[in-house]
């Protein structure tokens, strides 16, 4: 090798390799790009001529000789395919040889060529380690800035990418208080409709606009309630076309956000019959103050967050009665309590607001109930209380076992129970009105027979019983020994629940007058106050405000 | 360099054909008489091949450190990196390799149902062990990844000492990924994105096969640019080699600071003699050096908590996490379209809530995982930087036993070898 001669010579050798190995390798690639692109290019059996045989084969499914003309242009495309990729194989193979030949030659010549390294540098340089210093921080601040920098950005995004669940310190609970405050369920606080604050206006005129603050469009039918958290009305809609979940500023009535609630899995393919009167957003929503959640008559539930962003979504059982699902939901702490009495299948369950687990589910050996569950509060105790015919059920809501029935109603159940001072009052037409004495063994402390609900609620306090009818009746009843008061007969009938706020009851008919009477054991009505439209909701009771809704509209009642 | 930049063009042209895929082709769509043939499961490969290739390794392992060390030969280096390339290379198909294997053994330790096989962890263990006495001789010729980039650093350039730091760094941001990724059960990033194996099996995807040309082609020019900038088995091998008492010496005897040896090494691998007194303003970079050590804890901290923010995004690559998101999007609308995984998961009836809390399982792992890697690559920062604060005296040129790859170049090219090996044979070469 060290003989100038000889490396001549190798040098001589080498560039020929070199040249020839390239030239070979150039036509081989040609050959190759072109093999590649007609295989890419060209689909041969999807080739006109084998689709136009194909299709002529399904029109003349017989025909033995097409079927042979099919079944040898397929053998020639698979062949012709199957060549094409020997031939890419092998030529892959040459290909590398070639490759290895010419790394080969080029790294023998360059040892030929070899040239011995200068002398430039005799002892280690100062400024380099500290240039390389310098680079080594630099990278280190670069690297930790851009992972902050990506965590900030990204922070959002994870959070609702995270399949952690928050604990329970995370997501606050709302306490008793803020919720009395609030108006978080179908007739208000633990849906037992008694108003925290009584500083509403007693007179209002839809006609006249008087004390009518705003008035706006909800923009899909819903015979649902509003419900109120903070400075925000929500509530639902629904109607063949969609299901969505609105959301209103309370203080001027603008739209803040509106959320459909679709492409849910499990959702039935075809729309439940629902009456009329009913619709598909019977049910009214609910929320903890960190969610909103609503069901529809479709038994799809889904979960939004404050803002309006979905959480989770589910489909709960496809709603199978004779006017369309109706019970509304309501939550205890950070549980979403679900009441989904069927004609095939009757339970109650309990799902974690947060993320949609179920965490406990009781099945129930009850019919049909349109009914809504309430909560109420047994020496310290909360129970959830559900009706439908034949029983009232008291469950515990942390384990949904079940505390005690009592077997007093009939036929469609839908008023919801009222719970006051020990006692659970549940009324339906054909049935009784049952006041139930609750403690270790619950007992039937009296019953009433006579103007039973058959659609709105009852509301009771530690003295009363009030009692609206379809028919137009009011009944006032001694809370603790079953003595009517009073009964009092108004020109429509009511499916509005009533309310009591303070020392007054308001109760709106089908024609959509409040009438408001004093929650006494003497009748004195108060005011009789038209919406102007009418209304079957229950109203909210807010700071110095009332929202009704119609089904197409949301109007708010203050002090003007 | 045109002859270099000819061969990097030739190899980007025609590779695309010669590793595209092969297709898949459709079965026929009516009857034809034609019998499918019944899918078979390929035989397993037979107990003793395991043992022969842990035998290989070892042969090869001792055969190439006894010619760095006593036989002092580049030549037979070459013979034997040869030999591994095509061994462990390409009849193996480059695996099992070393630097996969280290991926095994942390799955072996986070998840007790994995039984590792003895062939791994002799992959894994001899490399390591002979790093430890012997200094890196298995990336001098037994690695097939090191040895083929070897054969292609055709022009070799030096780089800045800085960026050679820098770059440095990254073998340890991946080892820390593939061991978080392993240990969580995510994958074997490194065999995932290893840019050699489909080379060795003559079969590999379009993006494989980008990222192959890119770093071969690389090394064309930078030496063994996976080895020195990416390999995340020399981040173990650097550490082993650090405290190896028989590493390669450049010079039989002597050093003459002829500098030679030091402008051959294409791996920049060579620390130069240094002055006995500290160059810059002592009491100065005291200090500094000390708030570097006090801030040493508090930067940890910070690159683990930075780190940890992430978590949910790295979470993404674990398979359980993926198909509890798709799940999530089909529930919630957000999507109105299924993937395999999320149709599996359906099928086998298994409730969303147990797909959560597995996703938030690995989501709590990766947590952990990426506040510990944080800290951990905030560490190797710190001391790179530390390290640059010391000052070590030197009369000679000497391997920097870290980053040599004891390839053994540097030994043909000192002067005192060759009077040594001239003096063997009797010749003088003064005269």
């Amino acid at each position: 090798m060290s003989n100038p001669e000889t490396n001549k010579k190798i040098y001589a050798i080498l560039n020929r390799t070199i040249l020839i190995t390239s030239i070979f390798l150039i036509l081989v690639s040609v050959f190759f790009v072109t093999n590649y692109l007609q295989l890419k290019s060209n689909d041969p059996l999807n080739s006109p001529a084998l689709e136009q045989l194909y299709k002529n084969l399904d029109s003349d499914p017989n025909n033995d000789m097409l079927r042979d003309q099919i079944r040898s242009l397929d053998l020639l495309a698979r062949k012709a395919y199957f060549t094409k990729q020997w031939q890419i194989n092998t030529g892959g193979a040459l290909l590398f040889i070639a490759i290895i030949i010419l790394v080969i030659a080029f790294k023998i010549k360059s040892n030929l060529r070899q040239k011995d390294p200068g002398l430039n540098k005799l002892e280690e340089n100062w400024d380099d380690r500290l240039m390389t210093r310098k680079w080594l921080s630099l990278s280190g601040v670069i690297l930790l800035s851009v992972t902050i920098l990506l965590a900030i950005l990204t922070n959002r995004e994870m959070e609702s990418a995270s399949f952690i669940v928050k604990k329970q310190k995370d997501l606050p609970i709302p306490s008793e208080n803020e919720v009395m405050k609030n108006w978080p369920a179908f007739r208000g606080p633990f849906s037992n409709a008694i108003a925290y604050y009584t500083n509403i206006p007693l007179t209002w005129d839809g006609e006249t606009g008087e004390n009518i603050l705003w008035t706006v469009d909800v923009p899909r039918i819903g015979f649902n309630s509003p419900i109120l958290w903070d400075d925000r009305l929500y509530m639902s809609g629904a109607d063949e076309e969609g299901q969505e979940v609105f959301c209103f500023n309370a203080d001027n009535g603008e739209l803040i956000w509106r959320k459909p609630v679709s492409n849910v899995p499990g959702t039935p393919d075809e729309l439940p019959d629902v009456t009329e009167d009913t619709g598909f957003a019977a049910p009214t929503m609910t929320t903890d103050g960190n969610h909103v959640f609503a069901i529809f008559a479709t038994g799809d539930l889904a979960c939004f967050d404050m803002d309006g962003n979905q959480v989770w979504v589910k489909n709960i059982g496809h709603p199978d009665n004779h006017y369309g699902h109706s019970s509304s939901l309501i939550m205890y702490e950070n549980l979403l309590l679900v009441q989904f009495d069927q004609a095939d299948v009757a339970f109650v369950t309990a799902l974690d607001g947060a993320t949609g687990e179920e965490k406990w589910k009781t099945p129930r050996d009850m019919g049909l109930s349109w009914s809504s569950p309430i909560l109420a509060k047994v020496d310290d105790q909360w129970q959830f209380v559900v009706n439908a015919t034949p029983n009232v059920v008291g469950y515990n809501p942390e384990t949904g076992e079940e505390l005690w029935r009592m077997d007093c109603l009939s036929g469609e159940v839908a008023p919801s129970s009222a719970y006051a001072d020990g006692f659970v009052y549940a009324a339906n037409d054909n049935a009784i009105l049952a006041a139930i004495k609750l403690g270790d063994i619950p007992e039937l402390a009296w019953e009433y027979e006579d103007d039973l609900p058959d659609v709105c609620s009852l509301v009771a306090n530690k003295d009363y019983v009030f009692m609206p009818s379809s028919w137009g009746t009011v009944t006032c009843l001694d809370a603790k020994t079953g003595e009517q008061y009073w009964l009092q007969e108004f020109d429509d009938g009511f499916y509005s629940s009533p309310v009591i706020v303070g020392e007054y009851v308001m109760a709106m008919d089908l024609e959509g007058v409040t009438q408001i009477f004093k929650a006494d054991k003497e009748f004195e009505l108060v005011a009789s106050n038209s919406l102007g439209m009418v209304a079957n909701s229950t109203p909210v009771i807010a700071d110095g405000r009332i929202y009704f809704r119609s089904t197409e509209k949301l109007i708010c009642i203050g002090e003007k | 360099m045109k002859k270099a930049i000819f061969f990097l063009l030739l190899i980007i042209q025609l590779a695309p054909v010669a590793f595209s895929q092969v297709q898949r082709f459709p079965k026929p769509d009516f009857e034809s008489g034609y019998e499918q043939p019944v899918p078979t499961q390929p035989t397993p490969r037979a107990a003793v091949w395991d043992y022969i290739d842990i035998l290989v390794l070892i042969s090869a392992m001792s055969l190439i450190t006894w010619f760095i060390l006593k036989k002092r030969s580049r030549r037979s280096v070459f013979w034997v990196m040869i030999f591994s390339l095509l061994y462990f290379g390409f009849f193996k198909k480059g695996c099992v390799c070393s630097v996969g294997s280290v991926q095994n053994m942390v799955l072996a330790l986070f998840d007790s149902a994995y039984a590792i096989p003895i062939t791994v962890v002799a992959f894994f263990s001899i490399p390591l062990i002979f790093a430890l006495f012997f200094g890196r001789t298995f990336c001098a010729g037994v690695c097939p990844l090191g040895a083929l980039q070897d054969i292609v650093g055709l022009k070799p350039l030096k780089t800045p000492a800085w960026l050679n730091q820098v770059l440095g760094i990254v073998p340890y941001i991946y080892l820390g990924l593939a061991v978080l990724f392993a240990a969580t059960g995510a994958g074997f990033i490194i065999c995932r994105y290893d840019p050699f194996v489909g080379i060795f099996r003559f079969g590999m995807n379009s993006n494989m096969f980008i990222w192959g040309v890119i770093v071969l082609g690389t090394g064309v020019f930078i030496a063994r640019p996976y080895c020195r900038f990416l390999c995340p088995y020399s981040v173990l091998l650097r550490w082993m080699s650090l405290l190896s008492r028989h590493h390669l010496t450049i010079t039989p005897t002597e050093c003459i600071n002829c500098h030679l040896c030091s402008e051959s090494c294409p791996y920049d691998a060579i620390a130069g003699p240094s002055s006995e007194k500290y160059p810059g303003n002592v009491t100065t970079e005291k200090w500094k050096l000390g708030v570097m050590i006090v801030a040493i804890p508090i930067v940890m901290l910070i690159s683990g908590w930075a780190l940890s923010q992430l978590s949910v995004a790295f979470s993404r690559s674990h398979y359980v996490v993926k198909t509890a998101e798709q799940i999530r999007l089909e529930d919630t609308g957000q999507v109105n379209y299924t993937t395999d995984a999320s149709e599996a998961f359906r099928g086998t009836g298994e409730p969303t809530t147990g797909l959560y809390a597995r996703a938030a399982k690995v989501q709590e792992q990766f947590k952990l995982g990426t506040w510990l890697l944080g800290a951990f690559l905030a560490l190797v920062i710190m001391i790179k930087i530390i390290n640059f604060y010391i000052w070590k005296h030197r009369d000679g040129y000497t391997p920097d036993k870290a980053f040599c790859v004891s390839c053994a170049r540097c030994v043909d090219y000192c002067p005192v070898e060759h009077e040594r090996l001239a003096e063997l044979k009797g010749v003088n070469l003064i005269e």
